[in-house]
């Protein structure tokens, strides 16, 4: 009787989306962060992108199963990054507000990209430093590759780049943060 | 004139996407991306933990290309339809069913055996109606007639142990009518509802 009643409690897809959306949600966010400017213009890409996934689950539309969800999400939320920044370039054009780059990065102070474990603090923030002065086309495979777990066919397929120069990017990209880490670290030992 | 060149990085970069080993990580860079890796990309907020859930609250979960998991059925479409006369007949006779459903039995396929009264939870009859329908000369069961209304795959149901459930739901509507000596007949209507948990095969 306990098993109806949990059938009857818990809807079997609820609980099942919960869960995916725990482990599956900060990645995804955290490559929207590094498309948009904003923490608010990544949340709503994220959403924009998730309202798309379900939409077409809903309407039987989506090509492959629960695997396929990710490589979607990724490559939706890039598309719609794209169209927010040119949204939004428009839009400071036409306002010429030169501060609000200024206003943004205040704000972003408030939402670390990466929770710290205790005395962490300074790596993750060092490491979001990093990843910000990286050119977005490294930092995005990145992401992708490290936190999102996807292969190089995966970024190559949601960046629509060939998954050698996903590598190649990849590559550079290590590179590159690596060098800025240890600047990073040289400049707060020499601060202390 | 000649071109320049190529510089040795590049070349080397070139030779790997021809051999095809431009996608393997050196023991180096693995390391270095495992330890990435330990910094964990914040979590969302609640609330928009929240607003995503909402998002996705009415939507089929797909384990695999078999196995989708369905949202709860709303009680709407659980609720039978019935008409206003039959909702009365069912909640003032409701007890009559359970009775019925035993007494017709026991009537049409035993009549030479004195009825007992079931012991299962389920057809527990109503103490008071069992004595009325069991006292000789008011109504007693002449015929009963079991229909199929409605069958509902509700997903599969993941409990502990990894072991996926199907969960099917049937409805019946059983009918039985009671005549009494006087030839006065009843008709009552019981909606009865299975659920069937199957274990289902993961491939």
């Amino acid at each position: 009787m306990s098993a109806i009643e949990a059938t009857q409690q818990t809807s079997p897809a609820t609980s099942a989306w919960r869960k995916w959306l725990d482990e599956h949600a900060p990645k995804l966010f955290l490559f929207a962060r590094n498309q948009t400017r904003t923490h608010e213009d990544a949340q709503d890409v994220l959403q924009d992108a998730i309202v798309k996934l379900v939409g077409k689950i809903r309407e039987g539309e989506f090509v492959g199963g629960q695997e396929a969800w990710q490589p979607y999400l990724y490559t939706t939320i890039r598309r719609l990054a794209i169209d927010l920044s040119r949204k939004e370039d428009r839009r400071r054009r036409r306002e010429d507000h030169v501060s609000v780059g200024i206003e943004d990065d205040q704000t972003e102070a408030f939402h670390p990209w990466f929770h710290s474990d205790g005395g962490a603090e300074e790596n993750r923030s060092q490491l979001e430093v990093a990843l910000k002065a990286l050119p977005e086309k490294f930092s995005e495979v990145i992401i992708m590759k490290v936190w999102g777990e996807r292969t190089f066919a995966e970024i190559g397929e949601a960046l629509d780049i060939s998954q050698n120069t996903a590598a190649s990017r990849y590559r550079y990209g290590l590179e590159a943060l690596k060098r800025e880490l240890n600047t990073a670290r040289r400049l707060g030992d020499l601060s202390i | 004139m000649n071109p320049c060149r190529l510089d040795e990085e590049f070349m080397v970069r070139l030779a790997a996407c021809a051999d095809g080993t431009a996608t393997e990580l050196t023991s180096e860079e693995l390391a270095f991306e495992e330890s990435l890796r330990v910094n964990n990309p914040s979590a969302v907020t609640a609330s928009f933990s929240a607003a995503l859930a909402e998002l996705v609250c009415d939507t089929p979960f797909s384990v695999d290309d078999k196995i989708v998991l369905f949202h709860k059925s709303s009680s709407q479409n659980l609720r039978p339809r019935v008409s206003a006369f039959r909702r009365v007949l069912r909640s003032n006779l409701a007890a009559v069913a359970a009775v019925a459903l035993l007494g017709g039995f026991a009537a049409l396929m035993l009549p030479e055996q004195s009825l007992e009264r079931p012991t299962s939870a389920q057809s527990t009859p109503n103490e008071s109606f069992s004595d009325f329908i069991h006292s000789g000369d008011q109504f007693s069961p002449a015929s009963f007639n079991r229909k199929l209304d409605d069958t509902r795959d509700e997903g599969v149901m993941w409990q502990g142990e990894n072991q996926p459930h199907r969960v099917l739901r049937f409805k019946y509507i059983d009918r039985v009518t009671l005549t009494n000596e006087k030839g006065e007949a009843v008709e009552v209507e019981q909606p009865r509802e299975e659920i069937v948990i199957i274990p289902e095969r993961l491939d």
